[in-house]
């Protein structure tokens, strides 16, 4: 039974459409989604993407709707995925959710995508105030809260972990996103190259390893192998970053969120980092890792009961929306 | 056993004699979710970075001083530095926030000057001794440049701090900190300092549009 209120979450930052039924006690009664799939070798283009995101939207939502046993007339808050992410694709979310906001006179919460990984991680884990490791697509960064807001007390300088896997992907002809792949190869070799290992103070650098290991395919190095070094080197980069930050915030609990967070050899990187100092990690399951509305609806009911909303005609999409800039009244 | 004195990211340091002065022993403890070749060059790269660096700048800024170095156990024993960090002093009520940041400020335009990169300017870093002074330690990820742009990224790493885990004291220490930097850096003072908000509006998502 549902008894408080009930939020539907549009997620559409990137390649991915997703709607969700959530409700303020933290039960997820549906997250439906659809990816947007680019032709093997190149990336997600925008046009392609916010198109795909637009000819899906009705059904996903109805989906979403169905599955949870929910009447559009029982939802209480729309909550949209206002940025960061890709222009075109964020309007496609927040185009659907105008509509339902305007057409059931309920009211429109714009969301933070990243805070959303944070928000919906801490819900599924029972975590509380962790360190937390945000690594996908679009993001790699390590967080802490303090006073107000998720602080970075690290972050990449320059590609992300996801772009770095699915860049290399590419390069060797595999379709984005490239992780399982990726992952699944490196598994086949214990031969490891040599590639550059770039932590700077907080933050990590992965632009050096990129041109490293293409190189390392052009000169005809096994791909087993590149990828087998590719996650060592990175993972253990992200490790050594995550227990600076562990150490300096004095902190006892890890989770990592985001699409990467579903890597096998990324949590048993910081399952052994964690055992040696008493501290506890917690990931994200695998089903609500990638960009899901589930983040969206959770964080949204949060955002909205501690007075976030908007007009129809004031609501906005911003394709860069660090998070360590948004006001997170819910938390202490 | 040894008295633990601090169990930092990477090393975990012991209290120790050498000849009688008491000491303490940072060694860089293994890490066990990196491969050994990875492990084993990072921690005996660090330690020698470590130990060269502080000979080099002993006798321009306050750094502990070194008394032995065994890159095989990625050991280096020196002096035990009676004090308490910047970050625990910036919390307290008490603590002159202006001044902390001025010292600061100075001692790392100092090592610019002579284009040294501290490479990990966090608060943890810096101890303030009984006297006053701040003493820098930590080195292992330092180098050398003549490059604006690393002296700006050495710089960014102290901002981001201040506004991560010094949020309420950010303004204060960071203006200060910069009046130190250009009572000792001069004219290339604001440069160096625009060059830290490129850097930053170049981090991800930082562009406001």
């Amino acid at each position: 039974m549902k008894t408080g209120q009930i939020c539907i979450g549009l997620e559409s930052t990137a390649h991915t459409f997703g709607a969700s039924i959530v409700d303020a006690d933290g039960n997820i009664f549906s997250d439906v989604k659809d990816i947007y799939k680019a032709p093997k070798g190149s990336g997600i283009h925008p046009r392609e993407a916010s198109r795909h995101h637009s000819n899906i939207a009705n059904e996903v939502i109805q989906k979403a709707l169905d599955e949870a046993k929910v009447k559009y007339t029982e939802l209480d808050i729309v909550s949209y995925s206002a940025g960061p992410g890709i222009g075109p694709c964020l309007r496609v979310g927040a185009t659907a959710a105008r509509a339902l906001s305007l057409k059931l006179n309920k009211p429109l919460v714009p969301v933070n995508h990243a805070i959303g990984h944070i928000e919906l991680g801490c819900l599924l884990t029972g975590t509380t105030d962790p360190v937390n490791l945000l690594v996908s697509g679009g993001h790699t960064m390590i967080l802490g809260f303090n006073s107000g807001k998720w602080r970075a007390f690290g972050e990449t300088l320059d590609l992300t972990i996801g772009q770095l896997i699915d860049q290399i992907g590419r390069y060797a002809g595999y379709s984005s996103p490239a992780g399982a792949t990726i992952e699944k190869l490196a598994s086949e070799s214990e031969n490891y190259l040599r590639l550059p290992y770039s932590v700077k103070g907080n933050d990590v650098s992965f632009s050096g390893m990129l041109t490293s290991a293409k190189k390392m395919i052009d000169r005809g190095e096994k791909i087993e192998d590149v990828c087998f070094s590719l996650q060592e080197t990175s993972y253990a980069m992200l490790a050594e970053v995550t227990e600076r930050a562990l150490s300096f915030l004095e902190k006892k609990e890890v989770i990592i969120t985001g699409g990467v967070a579903a890597s096998t050899r990324l949590k048993e990187m910081l399952e052994d980092m964690c055992n040696e100092r008493d501290s506890k990690l917690s990931v994200i399951p695998r089903n609500y890792a990638g960009d899901c509305g589930a983040q969206i609806a959770w964080t949204g009911i949060l955002a909205y009961n501690s007075g976030t909303k908007v007009s129809v005609d004031e609501s906005w999409v911003k394709q860069s929306w660090r998070l360590d800039r948004v006001d997170v009244k819910w938390r202490k | 056993m040894a008295e633990i004195i601090n169990i930092g990211a990477e090393a975990t340091v012991t209290a120790t004699e050498w000849f009688g002065i008491s000491a303490i022993s940072k060694r860089r403890d293994v890490k066990k979710y990196r491969r050994q070749e990875i492990d084993e060059f990072i921690r005996s790269n660090r330690t020698l970075k470590e130990a060269n660096m502080l000979n080099r700048v002993r006798e321009k800024v306050d750094v502990p001083s070194i008394y032995f170095v065994d890159l095989r156990q990625s050991e280096i024993i020196m002096e035990n530095i009676d004090g308490t960090k910047v970050r625990d002093v910036l919390t307290k009520d008490e603590s002159d926030k202006a001044e902390i940041g001025r010292i600061i400020g100075e001692m790392v335009a100092i090592l610019h000057k002579n284009h040294i990169i501290h490479g990990d300017l966090t608060t943890s870093n810096m101890i303030i001794r009984k006297n006053g002074n701040i003493c820098l330690i930590d080195f292992g990820l330092s180098s050398t440049s003549k490059k604006l742009e690393d002296k700006g990224v050495d710089i960014r790493l102290f901002k981001g701090i201040l506004q991560s885990a010094h949020n309420d004291v950010f303004n204060v220490v960071f203006n200060n900190f910069k009046k130190g930097y250009k009572s000792v850096m001069k004219n290339s003072t604001e440069e160096i300092f625009s060059i830290v908000k490129k850097i930053e509006m170049r981090g991800r998502y930082a562009r406001v549009d």
